[in-house]
């Protein structure tokens, strides 16, 4: 027997062995046989081999077997949904702190620099005041303007009588 | 598979969609031959069963990359001979693991599980727990894609095609694997297998 067909002859008994074969093929092969002691020698023996593999047991399941798959399914997808929300969660903390802290220095920053503006004006304006007080009435406008930068900027003209009378007016 | 639906796969849709009894209905259905392949290939049960319940959990998890036009049972398949062959490369990673296993390669709790449907007197029962052992002996002597090509031919429904693809082979390496498998086991079961007749 060549090989295609020696092939052909073990699917043949394999698919016997598992009922798989339709009534001419079957007939076909009791005549093979037969006539082939040895081919009947060869089915027998695969159809004893196919016997002790069905009469294998089963493997042990337990009972509550689908309930912990059940179980496990419920817990992974507990896991992943709490995972997602940690996800979502850390981050968002994260950038709510930030923002946080951000805008705490900001408004701590800016009414720091509103408070030392203010200061500053005060400052000014006393030592205005005082060098103002310390002069002649002829020599203020001119020494008095001349160094306060913050007027000089603001090109308020130097000889302006009604605002030297209102700072002399203050001044009383 | 065209023109046929498969009833699996009506199930896989309905569990991608998040219906959990249509995947209770699964487990149930393909628990015993998950189980029977994991524990013939890990020979532990309770290993056998952490990983067919593995399995089932993947099989949830991956619900959404399942084709439906793909046989559920190829798919299943896939994934338990899959995850049997992680378990066993680490295992070969970590030998000492699976000491337990190996000390008892003969499963106590399998015997107690062998259905006895007829009045068998005791003296039988002997001789076909030394056979059933003879049995798992050489399967587990077989190498590993012999011995998972011959466990899903026994199921009945697992045609050479689905079997090819669950192996990632070619069908004629398939059907090669299958029978230098038989051929391994007939030898070594040789005074085992009795001549019988034709019966159905």
């Amino acid at each position: 027997m060549n090989k295609p067909e020696n092939n052909q002859i073990d699917e043949l008994i394999a698919r016997a062995v598992r009922g798989e074969l339709k009534e001419a093929e079957r007939r076909d092969l009791e005549h093979r046989m037969q006539l082939d002691s040895d081919l009947r020698d060869r089915f027998e023996m695969e159809q004893s081999l196919e016997q002790l593999l069905e009469r294998l047991p089963n493997a042990p399941v337990a009972t509550n077997f689908t309930s912990r798959v059940m179980q496990a399914v419920a817990a992974d997808q507990r896991s992943a949904t709490s995972s997602k929300r940690a996800w979502w969660r850390i981050p968002f903390v994260r950038l709510a702190t930030g923002l946080s802290v951000v805008t705490i220095a900001g408004v701590l920053s800016l009414n720091e620099y509103r408070k030392s503006q203010r200061n500053e004006m005060v400052r000014s304006v006393a030592s205005f005041t005082e060098i103002a007080s310390a002069m002649s009435p002829e020599d203020r406008p001119a020494l008095a303007f001349r160094d306060f930068d913050a007027i000089a900027n603001l090109s308020v003209p130097a000889e302006s009588e009604l605002d030297l009378e209102l700072l002399v007016a203050l001044q009383k | 598979m065209a023109g046929e639906r498969d009833p699996d796969a009506e199930l896989m849709v309905r569990v991608k969609q998040g219906d959990a009894a249509a995947f209770e209905l699964l487990v149930e259905k393909y628990k015993q031959p998950v189980m029977n392949l994991a524990y013939r290939t890990l020979r532990d049960s309770n290993e056998a069963e952490d990983l067919a319940q593995n399995v089932f959990v993947q099989v949830f998890k991956s619900a959404d990359r399942y084709r439906v036009e793909a046989k559920f049972s190829t798919w299943l398949f896939t994934i338990a001979r899959n995850l049997c062959l992680n378990e066993i490369r680490r295992r070969s990673r970590h030998p000492a693991q699976s000491l337990e296993a190996a000390e008892n390669p003969e499963d106590e709790s399998l015997g107690q599980q062998f259905e006895d449907r007829k009045n068998t007197s005791a003296p039988d029962l002997l001789l076909r727990d030394e056979l059933t052992s003879k049995v798992e002996e050489a399967l587990g002597s077989l190498p590993e894609n012999q011995r998972t090509a011959i466990l899903l031919f026994k199921e009945k429904d697992m045609s050479y095609e689905e079997i090819s693809e669950i192996l990632d082979c070619s069908l004629s390496a398939t059907k090669s694997l299958i029978h230098r498998g038989r051929e391994t086991l007939k030898q070594k079961l040789k005074p085992y297998l009795r001549t019988g007749v034709w019966d159905e």
